[in-house]
């Protein structure tokens, strides 16, 4: 996960590669999941069609088990990938799925990038910097 | 599986409280970690670190799943690469995937990767 923090995709890659290889080779199917959602994170500049796909498969897995706690990122990584694609309104289905998940489990550590992807998201929408900073603004109430 | 916290861990002659305290630390690090309180979170992983005996997280995946001997590196390595420092954080992942390779749980080795 520190590779796809820093966006150093090349060692993500390469690690996620590993995971999945020896997940799959135990049968440690959550393991393996993890992984491919990595190895689509990895893709996301290089081949975002693939990471796309990767990612929306592995979160289909992962949409089956009580833990939250990776969607937000990789929902993230996969609005990134279509964004690349300009396929605009999946993007917006993405950011917003990770948003309303973000909303209903506080799971805010990820925030700083989906909002990031958001930004661009907004101008890929036709958006200008008036938009950008009505939507990514601080609320009123919002004390973070 | 529930133990009796004055029973001992696997580990012989190491009660299995103080590594309770670690888990407990390190459950609240990740807590404040995934909901953004990034320095509360470091604050948590010191205070497991202080209660963690070295060699003891074979013990620690037992009560918890949860490798604490890798996870304290993997944390600090967290840290170091939100605050710029590569290096050092590339020295807790060197020390993380060597850990990772020696210990026996294929979970904790994908987890690792």
């Amino acid at each position: 996960m520190r590779c796809l923090v820093e966006r150093d995709f090349e060692r993500a890659g390469g690690l996620a590669d590993l995971a999945v290889a020896v997940a799959t080779e135990h049968g440690v199917g959550i393991w393996a999941t993890a992984g491919q959602l990595s190895q689509g994170a990895a893709l996301v500049i290089s081949d975002p069609g693939r990471a796309a796909a990767l990612i929306g498969a592995a979160i289909v897995k992962l949409d089956a088990i009580p833990w939250p706690l990776y969607h937000p990122t990789f929902l993230c990584f996969q609005a990134e990938a279509l964004s690349r694609l300009g396929r605009v309104a999946e993007t917006r289905e993405k950011v917003d799925r990770a948003l309303a998940m973000i909303a209903s489990t506080g799971l805010v550590w990820w925030d700083a990038e989906l909002h990031r992807i958001r930004a661009a998201l907004i101008r890929a929408e036709g958006g200008g910097d008036a938009a950008v900073r009505e939507a990514l603004g601080p609320r009123r109430g919002d004390s973070r | 599986m529930l133990r009796s916290p004055t029973k001992p861990c696997n580990v012989p002659g190491r009660p299995v409280t103080r590594q309770g305290f670690a888990l407990a630390h390190m459950i609240f690090a990740n807590l404040y970690n995934y909901t953004g309180k990034f320095a509360a979170s470091a604050q948590s992983v010191a205070e497991a670190a202080r209660h963690y005996q070295a060699d003891s997280h074979h013990g620690s995946f037992e009560l918890s799943g949860l490798d604490l001997g890798i996870h304290l590196p993997m944390a600090r390595m967290t840290a170091l690469s939100l605050s710029g420092d590569h290096s050092g954080a590339d020295r807790d992942m060197n020390e993380i995937l060597r850990l990772a390779e020696e210990q026996p749980q294929v979970g904790v080795l994908c987890w690792a990767f």
